[in-house]
Parts: structure tokens; sequence; C-alpha cells
């Protein structure tokens, strides 16, 4: 046996193997939600288990948008997610680069907290957020989730937008504003093209995360033309009766923009989330 | 390929997002709700003096719904549309909350004094809901309401007796504690139906079948009560004491040794094996879910999980059958236990609740609940609908009212009227029944902790009073 034969085998045996199952662990919920969705309620349980579906069927989404009125939903979600993801990304930016580059009187005690704002479980949260928003009449209005995404988000992304703007030398914008371009020019011209998969990675933290947002949304959402998609996928667990094929196929439409983004931005995000992380 | 992918999927959002804007929800909240707070109308009224009233000027009667699904949500909408069409003094509007959110929803429209006008509520929260003064004693609202005679005089005497006088709201409905079985099971094996706890349990033992994954029973671990406290009553004959937890000086009598048996009997299920392993993390759904794939043949739960199994299993090939009985042939089920509707107490005790009864007299008639208790299969207290022809032809109802007027049936008095029993059950229970299945904990001990709990309790209620 030679050498390469051995270390091709080596390597299916230490890499490819492992790996196969692991992507078979991570898919298998994944393929199961689909397959579930294409099912009919009686199938989800029929025995033996079926892994594909014996009739298939598309009710299921059917009955989403034509019934449940999911389009709306999504939309909400949409609305939420992108103008939470806008509003961060913007302020971050422009705070990441003054904490970053600039020294000024109380930036410590502004850097706790910000840190202090992160150990507060949204529980506690729920009330006090309740009464602001009842008072500032946002109860029930898209507002009131995006303003509460983006400021619980903001910390967090202050922080990773900081640690980006460390990782970059002074000297690159220096150079720029020697060259005759404003800070602002510096800023935009300069550092922002650098910092794009740092950027991408903020931003999609801050979708998924606003995509997502449970509790916030039952606090402030009664009304169900203002439903966002988590919420309204809570509606398909009843007190005695729970509909898993149309609860798949909600988490179904509910992963589309994930899926979106992880293939728009895939290669950016494992560069941009650890840019940061050691200085440059 | 991946550039396909993300476009493929980039046009699906887009194509959602564009029906989302020409779609509507079938919703029946009138234009006028357009975004007010939860609780706001009536809080609006509160300051004021005045009712709220809608743009036609009508007063608005805000009501949430503590368990709704989509089912629910589509069959209260149209009884909603239907109460608005058919007056001009009240704009009712429906809000449904999932139950497992309901309890911190409420919980803080309490706190933020924005509750609704309304609520649909469990038998188990009331006494939590008055001790935070949310609930409105209705008693006098009921007494002048002409059908008042038609609500089944147990059920209002049971909240009556719950809160020691005061008539927290009006029931509705309420679930019979039975067993489920697949027909088709029974059938091919020719089994005749248990109808006593030994003969279950002895099919418990015969047709676990551990290496196909089978077995007779699905045992529900978390939040065990109903089931749980269902069996050892019965089993241990109510410990002399009928369904009562105390005994004459108040003392818990559900650690004595005939309760002791009862729960080793009960725990010994899951220990010999004759249930799948899961069951000690069982809820509801998982259970409801083993019964529906059929890894178990039989199930005890209440009158409500019919439409689950209709769902998983399909009609006909499920049945329903008592409680299991003792030797006796005495079973005890915790049964009078109405759900209700509850006026809140946006006004103060003294506060016009008029328009809040309106709504709870239609949603009390016998028209909307033959409605809900067709397509929920909850059982009706309005004895209007006992002579109507789906409550007489109906394949459940009529054996859960021979049950209630069965001498063989003893109600179990569960004690809700301690603000901390609710709490108590779902937690610590859970807990401890979970540690007697894994063997961590004896029913003895753990039957003595909750009975001194109990004691306690009771004792500072009686010392309250």
């Amino acid at each position: 046996m030679n050498i390469r034969y051995k270390r091709r085998i080596g390597r299916c045996f230490w890499l490819y193997i492992p790996l196969f199952f692991f992507i078979i662990i991570t898919l298998a919920p994944f393929y199961w939600i689909l397959v579930t969705s294409l099912k009919t309620s009686t199938e989800v349980f029929a025995k033996p288990i079926t892994y594909w579906p014996k009739a298939l069927t598309f009710e299921n989404y059917t009955y989403l948008f034509t019934k449940l009125g999911f389009g709306r939903y999504f939309l909400n979600s949409l609305i939420v997610s992108c103008s939470t993801t806008f509003i961060v990304s913007m302020l971050a930016l422009v705070g990441g680069y003054a904490m970053s580059r600039y020294r000024f009187k109380g930036k410590g005690l502004i850097y706790v907290l910000l840190l202090v704002t992160q150990m507060f479980p949204a529980v506690v949260l729920m009330i006090p957020l309740f009464e602001t928003m009842n008072k500032l009449r946002l109860i029930n209005t898209l507002p009131s989730l995006i303003l509460t995404c983006s400021v619980t988000n903001l910390p967090f992304c202050l922080f990773m937008m900081m640690g980006y703007y460390n990782s970059i030398p002074r000297s690159l914008e220096e150079a720029a504003q020697v060259d005759g371009c404003s800070l602002l020019g510096a800023v935009f011209r300069v550092l922002l093209p650098t910092m794009r998969p740092s950027i991408v990675a903020t931003g999609a933290h801050v979708f998924i995360n606003s995509w997502n947002v449970f509790i916030y949304a039952t606090a402030f959402i009664t009304k169900k033309d203002k439903y966002t998609i988590p919420l309204a996928l809570n509606v398909f667990q009843g007190e005695f009766n729970t509909n898993y094929s149309g609860l798949a196929a909600g988490c179904i439409v509910a992963l589309l923009p994930v899926l979106v983004i992880f293939a728009f931005v895939q290669k950016n995000l494992a560069g941009g989330a650890t840019s940061g992380a050691v200085k440059g | 390929m991946k550039k396909l992918l993300a476009a493929t999927l980039t046009a699906a959002i887009l194509a959602a997002g564009t029906a989302g804007c020409s779609s509507k929800p079938q919703e029946t909240v009138p234009a006028s709700a357009q975004a007010p707070a939860a609780g706001e109308e009536t809080k609006k009224q509160e300051e004021t003096g005045a009712p709220a009233k809608a743009s036609g000027e009508k007063e608005i009667v805000e009501f949430w719904y503590h368990a709704a699904d989509e089912k629910t949500n589509e069959i209260y909408e149209g009884l909603f549309e239907e109460f608005n069409n058919s007056q001009d003094l009240y704009e009712a509007r429906y809000t449904g909350f999932a139950n497992k959110d309901f309890p911190d929803k409420f919980a803080m429209a309490i706190a933020t004094d924005t509750m609704p006008n309304v609520v649909s509520l469990g038998f188990s929260n009331v006494m939590t809901y008055v001790a935070q003064d949310a609930l409105v004693d209705v008693n006098s609202y009921f007494e002048n309401w002409e059908d008042k005679d038609k609500i089944v005089p147990s059920m209002v005497s049971t909240l009556k007796d719950l809160a020691g006088g005061p008539l927290y709201g009006i029931p509705y409905n309420y679930n019979q504690d039975i067993s489920w079985y697949n027909t088709k099971f029974f059938e091919e094996n020719n089994i005749e139906v248990p109808k006593t706890q030994k003969e279950f349990l002895a099919l418990c033992e015969k047709y676990a079948n551990p290496d196909a994954g089978t077995y007779f029973f699905s045992l529900r671990g978390a939040k065990p009560y109903d089931n749980l406290l269902g069996w050892i009553f019965t089993w241990a004959d109510g410990g002399g004491y009928g369904g009562s937890y105390f005994d004459e000086n108040g003392t818990c009598i559900i650690n004595k040794p005939e309760f002791v048996e009862a729960l080793d009997a009960y725990a010994g299920i899951y220990k010999n094996g004759w249930v799948s392993g899961d069951c000690v993390n069982n809820n509801f759904n998982e259970m409801v879910a083993e019964f529906g794939s059929q890894t178990a043949m039989y199930i005890m739960h209440n009158s409500s999980s019919k439409s689950s199994h209709l769902n998983n299993l399909g009609d006909g090939n499920f049945g329903v059958s008592r409680a299991l009985a003792n030797d006796e042939g005495r079973y005890y089920t915790s049964a009078i236990q109405p759900q209700l509707y509850a006026v809140t107490n946006t006004k103060g005790a003294d506060g016009d609740y008029t328009a809040a009864f309106e709504l709870i007299k239609f949603l009390s008639s016998a028209e909307v609940i033959e409605e809900i208790g067709q397509k929920t299969g909850r059982i009706p207290v309005n004895k209007d609908n006992y002579d109507d022809p789906w409550f007489v032809e109906d394949k459940y109802m009529p054996l859960y009212q021979e049950i209630i007027t069965d001498e063989n049936f003893v109600q179990i008095q569960n004690p809700y009227w301690l603000t901390t029993y609710f709490n108590f059950i779902n937690t610590d229970m859970t807990a401890d029944f979970q540690a007697v299945l894994l063997g961590e904990m004896t029913s003895q001990e753990a039957l003595d902790k909750w009975a001194d709990f109990l004691t306690q309790e009771q004792a500072a209620y009686e010392s309250s009073k």
C-alpha cells in the first residue's frame, strides 16, 4: 500500500465520513420539517413512518397564505427586520467609529453601561417596555418592535463594529486625509469598503435576531394584522391541538429569508465575524 | 447553483411579500380597531368616566380568549361578527392568545392596568386573578339574567364555592376526564375496553412490546396531575373522604398508605417498562403524538383532545370510555371544573359592567355554545344544548352527560381556592413524579411532601378567612 493511498484512506476516514455524518445530523431536522410540511395531518402520524409523503400535498402552504393571511405576517416580519437592520447598522457604524477612534470623558462608563444592557433577560424588561410603548401609543404597531429590536441589538453591534474599527490601522484614514479627504470622506471611501464583510456580518446578525423576535412581539402585538411570523407560528399550537403539518409549512416559510441571507453573505460572514477579534 | 438557489428564494420572498400587500388575513376586527393598545379603550373609559366609543358611537367591549388556535380563532371571529351585526349598542373586539402565552399576557395587562373587558379563563386560574383584584363579582348581573336557569346549577355553584360566595364568571363548558383508545388495535386483538385499574394494568403488561416500539399505554410524565390524581384517588377510593384532599381537621390525606400503594402501582407502569422510556418527559403533545402514531393504544386525557385524535388517526379509528374504576366500581376525576367568561375589574367594584355582561350572555347562549362545542369537543353547560340533535347524536357527548349523573362517579375537589395550588401541581408535582418514575424518590416521600405542603397552605387559607 503506497503512502498516497494510505493518506487518501486516512482522509476519508478522518474527514469525509465524520463530515458526512455531521451534515446528515445538521440537515435531518430541516429535511423532516420540509417533508412534514408536504404531508397531510393524518400522514404525519401514520405508521410505518414515511420518509417522503405518500400523497404529496401543498395544501398546508395554500392554507397559510389563503386562510391564515401569512403573506401579511411575512411582510410585517420583513418590515421589522429590514428597518431594524438599517437603523442598527447605521448607528453602529458611526457609534463604533466614535468609540474606537476618539478618547472622551466617560468613555469607560459608556462602555460599561453598554455591557450592562446585555445582562438583562427580555422578560425582565417586558413590563417597563410595555408601559413605555403604551404611553407612546405604539402598542399594536410595527414601530414598537422596530424600536425595541433596534435598542436591544445596538449595544452588541456597537461592540462588534468597534472591534472591526480597532483592527484597521488608523494610518489608513490619516493617509486618505493627507490626500485631501474629509474625515467623513475617509471613513466612507476608505474604511467602509475595507469593512464590508464586517458590516455584512453585523447586518446579518441584526436581521436574524429581529426576524426571530418573539417575546417582545407577544408583549406588544395583539392584533392579527400586525402579527410577525414567530407570533403567527405560535397559533398552530392550541391548548389540546397542534397542527404539525401547518406548523412545519410555516417554519419553512420562516426559514426562507435566513437561507437567502446565508446564500448571499456566507463568505462575508466567516471573515467578518472574526475580523475584529484580533487587533491588527 | 448557489446563485440560482438564492435567486429562486428571493423570488419566493418577493412573491410572498407581494401577496402580503394584497391579501388580508381573515380578520373581523373593525377598521376602527387599527392599533389601539390592548385595553387602551378600557383605560380611556376609566379615565373619562364615560364608556369608550367606536367610530359608530358603539361601546367597545374587548375580549381575550385564553386558549386560541387557528380553529378557535376562526370560530370566535365569526361569532363576534355575528354579535356586532346583531345589535347597535356594542362593538365587541376579539383577540385570541395561545394558551401558554395567555397567563403572561394577562398578568402584564393586570400590572399595567390595560386589561380587556372580558376574558375567557380556565377554572384553575380564577383564584390567582381574584387575589390580584382583576375580576369582578358578576352575581348581581347573573341573578338578573332571564336565562340564568339554563346554566347547569352545579357548574355555577362550583364556581361560587371556589371563591367562597362571589361569582367570578359565567361557566360555558367543561372537560370530562376519560380514556381514549385505538379501536382498530382493540378489534384486531379482540380486547375489551378495560373498566378497572387492574384490568388496565394487565393489558399494559401484556401488550408492551419494546422491541417493536409499541405499547398499550402512554403515560404522562410532565404536568401529570389530572391523570395521576384521578388514579390515586380511584385506587384509594378517596381514602374515605370522598374526593376531598383534607380530613375534618384540615390535614391533607393523600399520603395515607392506600395512596402510596396507588402511586407505586402507577409508577410501576413506567418502572416495569410497560410504556416507552420517553414517557417520563411526556407532556400533552408527546402523549397525544404517541397515541396518534400508534406507539400507544390507550391514553387518559379529557374530552377536548378529540380534535387532535381526529387529525392524527382519522374519524372512526378511536373510541372513548369512562375513566378506570376501582374494584368497587367507583371512579374519581376532576370533571366539574368549567371554563368561564369573566368580567375584568376595569372600573372598580361598583362600575357598570352591562356591556361586558351582554357579550357574556351572547357567548353563553345555546347557539353559540353549540358552535364551539361541536367543533372543539368541549362539553356545554347550557341545558338547552342537551336536547339539540347535534348533542344527542354526537358519538361522545351523551356518554359525558351519563358520567356526570353516574352514582359511581366522584368529583375530586382540587383545592384551586389555594392560590399556590396551580403552580404547585405544574412544577413541584411534575418534578417529584418524574423523580418517582426514575427511582430518585419513593412514592411515600413524594406524597408526604405534597401532603405537608397542602396541609400548610390550607391552614394558612383557613386562618386568613
